[in-house]
C-alpha cells in the first residue's frame, strides 16, 4: 500500500524513471514577462539572422529573443526591458558582416509599443480558440497557426517548448473554465511542456491527445491522480496503441480513476462506479436521537458555552465530586493548513492523548475529577470564542441517550477562536516562549446525567484540541437538512429553556445568564419593524435550522403563522421543490 | 486489581478498527465476511454515521460493505471509566484512507475490462472522529453500545464522494 499523499501534488516525480525536468514556473513567468520589449535590426544581410543575434549577443552582451525575419527585411525581436532597449540602441551603427546595423525600437502599427506582446499574442490566441458554449479549448496544430509562427513562438526548440508552458500560465491567469481540451496534431513525443494541465485545467473531463508521437505508457505516470475529474480520453493515433492494448487501457484506468471512455471505448460502467465511490451513508451536521434530547441538549451547549467563553467558573456548579474532565492535542489529524504552525502549547501540559502516554500515573495524574481539580484546569486553559450562532455551519453535533446512566451523551465538533490567555499560566511551564492565540479545532464530549436536585450534572467531559478543519459534506443542502428520526432541522441554537420529563433545567443552567439572542440584533429594521419580538425570535431560528436566506425564511414562518411546528414541517414538505438560491 | 483502567482500550480500539478495514480475501462467503465488520458491536448497538442513525448493527454492516476498503490509524483517544458502572466513554481521533480504485469493499466494480491483479488506489488522508461507549473489554465479544463516528476532514485531491 502506498502513501500517495505524499506525492500528491508536489511534481515530486520528476527526474525518476527518466522523466526530464519540466520547465520551471518561474522559467515561464520569466519567459512570458521578458522579451517583452521588440526591437528592429536592419542592415544584417552580409550574414544569417542567427550569425546576427549571436553576433549582438557577443558583442553588446544583450538577448535578443524570439527573432524572425519581417516582411521588409528586417530582424525583428525582443528583449527584457526598456533598459536593454536602450542599451542596444546605443550600439546602433555598430559594424557587422560588412555593414553598419540600423537598430530601433519596434512600435506596433497603432503607434503603442508592444510591451507585453508575448502575453498579448497568446491570449489573443487562447481566445480564438475557446468556445465558450461548450467550455471546449482547441489546441489542436498550434505550430500551424500562422499568427503564433508569425511571432516566432515555433523558430527553435527553444522556443517551442516554451510555448505551452506559457499558455497555460496565461491560461491559468486568465481562469478559463475548460472542460475539454483538444490537443491532437501537436507532434508531442512526451508530457513535458503540459505537465501543468492539470494544474491549469483541474476539472477537466475530455481530453484528446490524438495524433501525437506519445509511444510509452510512462509518460502519463505524471498525471496520475491529478486528472480526477478525466471522463473521455483520446490517444488514438500514437505509437502507444502499438503495445498490448489491454495492458494499455489497464494502466490508463489506473492512472485516470473516473475515466468512462477511451478513444470512443466504454471502458467502465458509470453509474457503478460513482456508486462505488460514494460512502453510503448520507452526512448531516445535526443528529438528535428524539425530541427531549434535542432541547436538552441544544439548550445544553448554548448555556454551557455561553458561559465557557464568558465566565468559565460558573460551570462548575455542573461538576461533582466523581466528575471527570481530561483534554487532549491531536496533532496529527489531517487539515489543509499546508505548513501554517499552530500553538498547542497552552494545552500540551495537561494532554491525556492515551495514544501517546504509557505510564499509568501519568495517565491518571492527567485526568481531572472533582470540582476542584476541574477547575485548575479549566483556568490553565486560553479563553475562548465559539461562534455557534454566528457561524453555526462551523460546528456539526450528536446527542443521544446513554442508557446505563439514564442520561445523554452529546458530541459538539467545530472550531473555537482563542481570546485569552490562560487565568493560570504557570511561567516554570512556558518559559520565555510567547504563545501564540489562534483558531483551533476541537471535539467535546459530554455525559450528561439528571441530578437528585431535578437538574442536571456532566458526569464526563473529554475535550480534544486539534487543527481547526472544516468538512463541507458532496451532498446538496437539501440532503444535509433533513435529519432522521429528530424533529426539524438542528442547529445549536438557542431556543427557550425547556424542561424534558424526568430531565429538569439544572437550577445552575437556570441560573446563569440565558442564552444570547443573537441574530434578532441582526435582522433588517424593517423585518424588526413589522413582527414582535417572539416572532423575530422564531425567525432567527428558523434561519439558522433552515439555512433558509431571509426572504425565504420570512416566507416560511408567515406562512406558517409564526408557529415552530408549523414551519418545521411546512420545510419539510417544501424542501424538495425550494431552488438553490433560497438557501444562504 | 488493575490500577489502570484504560489499559485494555486501546488494544480494544484498534481491533475494532481492524475489523472495519477488513478486506474481503480471507472469507469464504459474504455473511461469514460481512459478521466480522465492526463484530464488537452489540446487535442493538446505537450506531450513527456521520450523522445517520442507523438502526441496527445489521444495518450498518449491510452497508459498511458497500463502502471502498478503508485503512485506519488512531492520532488520539482518551477514555473515562464511568463510576459504578464498568462502562467506558471513549473518545478517538484518527485518519483514514479510502480505496479509489472504483471497487467497493466486496470487490464489486464498473470496471468493464478486468485485471488479474486488481490494485489498490489509496486516497490521500481523511479526518475521522469516533465516539464509543462500551462495557469492560473482557470475555464478551460483543460489548459496544454506542458507535458514533464522523468524518471531520476530507482531503482535496480525493475522488470519494462524502
Amino acid at each position: 500500500m502506498s502513501y500517495r499523499g505524499r506525492g500528491r501534488g508536489n511534481y515530486n516525480n520528476y527526474g525518476r524513471g527518466g522523466f526530464q525536468r519540466p520547465p520551471n514556473p518561474q522559467n515561464i513567468n520569466q519567459y512570458v514577462n521578458s522579451n517583452s520589449i521588440p526591437v528592429e535590426i536592419a542592415g544584417w544581410n552580409g550574414a544569417s539572422m542567427e550569425d546576427c543575434i549571436n553576433f549582438i549577443s557577443r558583442k553588446c552582451r544583450i538577448v535578443v529573443s524570439n527573432a524572425n525575419i519581417e516582411p521588409n527585411g528586417n530582424i525583428k525581436g525582443y528583449v527584457k526591458s526598456e533598459k536593454e532597449a536602450g542599451d542596444l540602441l546605443n550600439w546602433s551603427g555598430v559594424k557587422f558582416a560588412g555593414q553598419s546595423l540600423k537598430i530601433t525600437k519596434s512600435f506596433s502599427s497603432n503607434g503603442t509599443n508592444k510591451k507585453g506582446n508575448t502575453i498579448e499574442t497568446i491570449t489573443e490566441f487562447l481566445k480564438t480558440r475557446y468556445d465558450e458554449p461548450s467550455k471546449m479549448l482547441n489546441l489542436s496544430s498550434v505550430q500551424n497557426d500562422a499568427t503564433l509562427n508569425q511571432q516566432g513562438f515555433f523558430a527553435s526548440i527553444s522556443t517551442t517548448s516554451k510555448f505551452f508552458p506559457a499558455l497555460m500560465k496565461i491560461a491559468s491567469d486568465l481562469k478559463i473554465d475548460v472542460e475539454s481540451i483538444d490537443l491532437s496534431n501537436n507532434n508531442l513525443n512526451d508530457l513535458n511542456t503540459i505537465t501543468t494541465l492539470p494544474q491549469t485545467f483541474p476539472k477537466l473531463i475530455n481530453l484528446s491527445l490524438m495524433n501525437n508521437n506519445l509511444s510509452k505508457l510512462k509518460v502519463f505516470e505524471i498525471w496520475k491522480n491529478k486528472l480526477n475529474y478525466l471522463r473521455e480520453f483520446i490517444i488514438s493515433g500514437n505509437p502507444i496503441l502499438n503495445n498490448d492494448l489491454n495492458v494499455v487501457k489497464l494502466e490508463i484506468m489506473r492512472l485516470f480513476p473516473r475515466l468512462i471512455i477511451l478513444n470512443g471505448e466504454v471502458l467502465r460502467n458509470e453509474p457503478k462506479l460513482l456508486e462505488n465511490l460514494k460512502f453510503p451513508f448520507n452526512s448531516q451536521s445535526m443528529m438528535f436521537q428524539d425530541n427531549d434530547i434535542h432541547n436538552i441538549s441544544t439548550n445544553f451547549i448554548t448555556n454551557f458555552y455561553n458561559l465557557w467563553d464568558t465566565n468559565r467558573s460558573n460551570l462548575l456548579q455542573l461538576y461533582q465530586d466523581q466528575s471527570q474532565f481530561s483534554v487532549s492535542v491531536d496533532m496529527s489529524n489531517p487539515h489543509d493548513l499546508n505548513g501554517q504552525q499552530i500553538d498547542f502549547t497552552y494545552y500540551l501540559t495537561n494532554s491525556r492523548n492515551l495514544s501517546r502516554i504509557s505510564a499509568s500515573k501519568l495517565k491518571m495524574q492527567k485526568l481531572f475529577t472533582g470540582k476542584d481539580q476541574i477547575a485548575n484546569c479549566f483556568n490553565q486553559l486560553p479563553k475562548s470564542k465559539h461562534e455557534l450562532i454566528e457561524n453555526s455551519h462551523l460546528f456539526s453535533m450528536e446527542a443521544f441517550k446513554y442508557n446505563q446512566l439514564n442520561g445523554i451523551i452529546i458530541n459538539l465538533h467545530g472550531t473555537f477562536k482563542e481570546t485569552g490567555h490562560p487565568d493560570v499560566s504557570e511561567p516554570k511551564k512556558y518559559g520565555r516562549k510567547k504563545v501564540s492565540l489562534m483558531e483551533k479545532g476541537f471535539d467535546r464530549c459530554f455525559v450528561i446525567i439528571p441530578s437528585p436536585d431535578g437538574g442536571m450534572i456532566v458526569a464526563s467531559d473529554m475535550l480534544v484540541i486539534r487543527y481547526p478543519t472544516i468538512f463541507k459534506s458532496d451532498a446538496s443542502p437539501v440532503a444535509n437538512a433533513s435529519p432522521s428520526p429528530a424533529p426539524g432541522i438542528p442547529p445549536v441554537a438557542p431556543s427557550p429553556p425547556v424542561a424534558a420529563p424526568g430531565m429538569n433545567q439544572t437550577p445552575g443552567m437556570t441560573a446563569a445568564p440565558p442564552a444570547n439572542s443573537p441574530g434578532i440584533n441582526d435582522l433588517p429594521p424593517d423585518i424588526k419593524s413589522m413582527i414582535n419580538v417572539t416572532q423575530q425570535e422564531l425567525l432567527v431560528k428558523v434561519l439558522l435550522e433552515t439555512n433558509l436566506n431571509l426572504q425565504y425564511g420570512y416566507m416560511l414562518c408567515e406562512q406558517s403563522n409564526w408557529d415552530y411546528q408549523t414551519c418545521t414541517i411546512n420545510f419539510k414538505n417544501s424542501v424538495n421543490s425550494l431552488p438553490l438560491n433560497a438557501y444562504r | 486489581m488493575n490500577q489502570d483502567p484504560t489499559q485494555p482500550i486501546e488494544p480494544f480500539i484498534k481491533e475494532l478498527l481492524n475489523s472495519l478495514d477488513l478486506s474481503n480475501e480471507k472469507f469464504n462467503n459474504v455473511e461469514s465476511y460481512a459478521t466480522e465488520l465492526g463484530s464488537a458491536l452489540k446487535p442493538n448497538c446505537n450506531v450513527i454515521i456521520n450523522g445517520e442513525p442507523i438502526v441496527s448493527k445489521l444495518e450498518f454492516q449491510k452497508k459498511w460493505l458497500m463502502t471502498p476498503l478503508t485503512f485506519h490509524q488512531i492520532t488520539n483517544f482518551d477514555c473515562h471509566l464511568i463510576p459504578g458502572l464498568n462502562s467506558y466513554v471513549i473518545n478517538i481521533n484518527g485518519k483514514v484512507k479510502f480505496d479509489e480504485s472504483g471497487r467497493n469493499r466486496l470487490g464489486e466494480s464498473g470496471d468493464l475490462i478486468v485485471s488479474q491483479q486488481p490494485k489498490k488506489n489509496m486516497s490521500s488522508w481523511f479526518g475521522f472522529f469516533l465516539s464509543l461507549v462500551i462495557d469492560q473489554p473482557g470475555m464478551n465479544k460483543e460489548i459496544v453500545d454506542n458507535f458514533d463516528y464522523r468524518i471531520n476532514y476530507k482531503p482535496h485531491d480525493t475522488i470519494i464522494s462524502i
